[in-house]
């Protein structure tokens, strides 16, 4: 595949361009990535010594697909801002990451970390930047303790020994860890380990941060304790940084602007206030019935007053559905509502008006439920 | 694009004390699944019985008469040096398919060592499990299997034939490592080792003078540095000039010692840079692709 | 439904002797057998590359012992004479006997971590009697893997290693070959409880087989006859089942003994002595090891 690049003079109009803008810890414009979707072959497999012989037969034999993943993504964070990345799986927000800290390459667009080109200069943007998260990024060492650990990391950002030593002690007691320093990472509760991947983040101090669904698995006791942290000794120590989650809750409590992303761009930014106010004359309603059949959702959102209508599940048992509604009043479509739903029998447990909420942002701009 | 906020590059001892930190790591986790890596060891405990057992019966070889320990020497040489030059090869695949599957590569990756930096480190803990598999062949076979000890050697000209050796060798493990990205070899083998490894156990003279091979196949063994390495070792350690070369070799002009540092010291030169090209390569295609970790 | 739940819940595996079984449960036991192994089958088309990237490899070694056999060979003679064969091909046919018995000890414990890793008992759980017919597939597959490599290294063997096979002798050569899987079968079912007993649950040998194994490669005559140890190590080796298994082939091979032979009389006894003694005790342990996953609810990974 070739990737094509924007010209040295496009670049270099960028490059004026920010000059002259105001100080940006992260810049993004016209980001685009794509990925060829492999049939076949999930990457996770592996099949014996021979993989290589299977995989170039099945490559071979198929036609390359390509899907979109990053579709022309402009975004700023400000130094000492923690921007929140709001959308759902598979929205791209992932890959922007990816892209940011040189582990993906672009396609087309440019962008900054720390003021350095993350394809030009990308030892520049890994002493920068620091990446935190679960899942992929989980790279602890099951086999070593936590302090052996974060010695290891601390090591591979330049930390001299007394640096690490003075480092890990207070950043473990801060988190609550130290009395699990010498325990390995099987031994810790969830919440821990979580603390664990945070611990690494502080430890470090690079000037920006990435934080990717740092709350994601966690109890609401751990996710809280995860968000004072954040709050406390991130956010309060003037990093810069993007978050990215599908919480709700976790954008609007420790960012101080969401940016909504849906299938590789950035359908909305602001702060979480100007975005809620961005919905307009919308008004909301939280219905809470029995499953919803389609048809019947087809049929509300087709209804006089109402512009958007979505559903999700609601609770663990599958037996309740959330529908959300947007409309322009208050008054008579709820009454439409609800009879629309009574003459298709379904039940409804509750109806209630809510203020709009970030979620209800993404309903406006996609018409869909973020989760 | 902005006025950054200072950062402080690594120095060359910083990213030397982050090469030596994979070490550490690497022979923590060593020490740490004690029984897992106790049965590794057996391995070669048993790899070092069956050889020896059959070497021990002894053989007129006028090739091995030179060496003072006879067959058992031959043997147990060729298979401690073997052990060395296999983790030259295979440990940059090996350490990057561990990242691989326990998903530590993009982290790695994301940190500031720099790539030769990050593949060295991988690899670095698998040449220390090689010197002590080494140390149990060469000490267990003196001490049960009567290895004697090179005596009228000379050290000097060993290192001389094994630096270039270990280059040559490094640089085609750098391509068989390229070769998780740029041909999906994530099995557990790529192409590149599989090809060294077979044709080098067999006819390279790991295990039995490479004269002993039908004349058919014996043309392979000048294809892989080991078949040069493991002669020019011998005959260093032993101080054998009076072993008997490879058909080629001893046509030449030259002594056969000077003939394998020569050889060694091209492939080095040729198969370093190739093999670093395409172990970038790959790591390129597997950034612009996507495919650096498991997870899409 | 939890697949710990499952488990608990799980109706005995349907047997023959069981009452209140019927036919139809026995058929539709076979059946769940039969698409196990077609499973297995299905998933090695996959590996075939891979198995022959192993055969290639397999074929190395055998051509390294070999050379390195005819090598040692003239001082070796007095050692080897009394299997008609050259040291070399002493080697080879060694090797080549322990592949199938090595299968044995092997294939049960293979079975179980393939369907804990491989989640499949998540899905077999959900039939009665699913478990066993999965592990029942999967140890006929793993047998007839071996059969199908055992028979290529023949082949090999026969053209390019002077390996020797009596054709007229192939009843008394499989007659000793079975009774060398049957004094084994109890071992591995011992190893396979190491799954739940010692929860040996990662990939790779289990310590029935490992400890074996180690023995099997020093003292059984695989690669040099067991009359160059000591002595005290040659007593070890006669209780090692594979000792006698590969003596007793080797001379078969040749054409030089029957089943009636003095020369293997006292193995072929010995084979059939140990699999009477430890096969009743693998099932006891393997049983113990169902019964005590079932106890556990840890069949499945995600429980």
């Amino acid at each position: 595949m070739v990737v094509k690049r924007e010209s040295a003079a496009d670049v270099a109009q960028k490059e004026v361009v920010g000059a002259t803008a105001p100080q940006y810890a992260v810049e993004a414009y016209g980001v685009r990535k794509r990925f060829i979707s492999r049939e076949g072959l999930p990457i996770g497999w592996g099949f014996g010594d021979a993989h290589w012989i299977i995989s170039s037969l099945i490559k071979y034999r198929k036609e390359r697909q390509w899907k979109e993943a990053l579709a022309g993504v402009d975004l700023t964070v400000r130094r000492g801002e923690m921007l929140g990345l709001l959308g759902p799986n598979g929205a791209g927000k992932t890959t922007l990451l990816r892209c940011l800290a040189t582990l993906l390459r672009i396609d087309t667009g440019v962008a900054y970390v720390n003021g350095y080109d993350v394809v030009r200069q990308p030892d520049e943007v890994k002493l920068s930047m620091n990446i935190v998260g679960s899942g992929q990024w989980s790279a602890f060492d099951w086999g070593l303790t936590v302090r052996q650990n974060l010695h290891f990391f601390g090591t591979l950002y330049g930390l001299s020994k007394a640096e690490r030593n003075e480092r890990i002690d207070k950043t473990l007691a801060w988190l609550g860890l130290h009395e699990r320093a010498n325990d390995r990472p099987p031994t810790l509760s969830a919440g821990e380990r979580q603390r664990m991947l945070l611990a690494k983040a502080f430890m470090i101090r690079t000037p920006v941060c990435f934080l990717d669904e740092p709350t994601v698995g966690l109890d609401p006791d751990g996710a809280y304790q995860v968000r004072e942290f954040i709050t406390r000794e991130l956010v309060g120590s003037g990093t810069s940084g993007i978050l990215t989650t599908h919480r709700m809750s976790d954008a609007e409590d420790l960012c101080a602007r969401v940016a909504i992303m849906d299938r590789g761009r950035i359908v909305a930014a602001g702060t979480p206030r100007e975005l809620k106010q961005s919905v307009g004359e919308r008004s909301v309603l939280e219905v809470r019935a029995e499953p919803v059949p389609r048809e019947v959702v087809e049929a509300v959102r087709r209804l006089s007053g109402v512009w958007a209508a979505v559903t999700a599940p609601a609770g663990e048992d599958g037996l309740e559905e959330s529908l959300r509604v947007h409309c322009e009043d208050l008054d008579a479509t709820p009454a439409r509502v609800r009879d629309t739903l009574a003459a298709s029998g379904v039940v409804v447990h509750s109806m209630n008006a809510e203020e709009p909420s970030l979620e209800d942002v993404f309903i406006a701009v996609t018409n869909r439920r973020i989760d | 694009m902005t006025s950054p906020v200072p950062i402080r590059p690594l120095s060359t001892r910083q990213q030397l004390a982050a090469l030596w930190v994979f070490v550490k790591r690497d022979f923590s986790l060593l020490t740490r699944f004690k029984t897992s890596y106790v049965t590794d060891l057996m391995g070669t405990v048993q790899q070092l019985v069956i050889y020896a057992m059959i070497a021990r019966f002894g053989t007129s070889l006028p090739e091995i008469e030179g060496i003072p320990g006879g067959y058992v020497d031959f043997v147990l040489t060729g298979l401690a040096l073997n052990i060395l030059l296999t983790s030259a090869l295979t440990g940059p695949y090996l350490g990057l398919m561990e990242s691989f599957w326990s998903n530590r590569i993009e982290i790695l990756l994301a940190s500031p060592v720099r790539l030769p930096g990050f593949i060295t480190g991988l690899s670095a803990g698998k040449y220390l499990d090689a010197l002590i598999q080494v140390a149990i062949v060469l000490v267990g076979g003196w001490l049960f299997f009567g290895f004697e000890w090179p005596s009228g050697g000379n050290l000097l000209l060993f290192l001389v034939v094994l630096v270039p050796a270990l280059v040559a060798v490094i640089g085609l493990g750098l391509a068989g490592a390229g070769m998780v990205y740029l041909l999906d070899a994530r099995g557990g083998q790529d192409p590149v080792q599989f090809a060294v490894l077979t044709i080098s156990s067999l006819v390279a003279g790991v295990y039995f003078p490479i004269q002993v091979l039908p004349r058919s196949v014996q043309w392979l063994c000048y294809l892989v540095p080991q078949t040069y390495a493991l002669d020019g070792m011998r005959r260093a350690l032993f101080g054998a000039e009076s072993l008997a070369a490879p058909s080629v070799i001893a046509q030449m002009p030259f002594s056969p010692l000077v003939v394998d540092v020569c050889v060694l010291v091209v492939y080095a030169a040729v198969a370093l840079p190739l093999g670093w090209l395409l172990f970038r390569h790959g790591m390129e295609l597997a950034r612009t692709d996507g495919r650096l970790s498991r997870w899409l | 439904m939890s697949a710990s739940a499952a488990v608990v819940s799980q109706e005995p595996d349907p047997t023959p002797d069981a009452q209140g079984l019927t036919w139809r449960d026995v058929g539709r036991w076979l059946y769940l057998v039969f698409f196990s192994f077609k499973n297995s089958y299905f998933g090695w088309t996959f590996f075939l590359p891979s198995f022959a990237i192993t055969l290639a490899q397999m074929f190395t070694a055998a051509a390294i012992f070999y050379l390195m056999g005819e090598l040692v060979a003239q001082a070796a003679e007095s050692d080897v004479q009394a299997y008609d064969m050259s040291y070399g091909t002493f080697i080879v046919t060694g090797v080549m006997v322990n592949l199938l018995l090595e299968a044995t000890l092997s294939a049960y414990h293979q079975a179980w971590l393939s369907g804990y890793w491989a989640t499949q008992f998540d899905t077999y759980l959900q039939h009665p009697g699913g478990v066993s017919a999965y592990l029942t597939g999967s140890v006929l597959f793993s047998y007839l893997q071996v059969v199908v490599r055992t028979v290529i290294y023949v082949i090999v063997g026969v053209v390019l290693f002077n390996v020797p096979v009596d054709v007229p002798n192939l009843p008394t050569i499989t007659v000793i070959l079975l009774l060398g899987v049957f004094s084994l079968t109890g071992l591995g079912l011992l190893g396979a409880s190491t799954f739940s007993l010692l929860n040996a649950r990662s990939w790779g040998q289990n310590p029935v087989e490992w400890l074996l194994g180690f023995a099997v490669a020093l003292l059984a005559g695989v690669y040099f006859p067991a009359t160059v140890l000591p002595s005290w190590l040659q007593g070890l080796s006669y209780w090692i089942p594979q000792t006698h298994a590969i003596h007793a082939a080797r001379l078969a091979l040749t054409g030089q003994v029957g089943l009636t032979s003095s020369a293997v009389t006292g193995d072929l006894v010995f084979l059939l002595g140990f699999g009477c003694v430890t096969l009743p005790l693998g099932v006891l342990a393997f049983v113990a090891g169902v019964r005590k996953v079932q106890r556990d609810g840890t069949l499945s990974r995600w429980s």
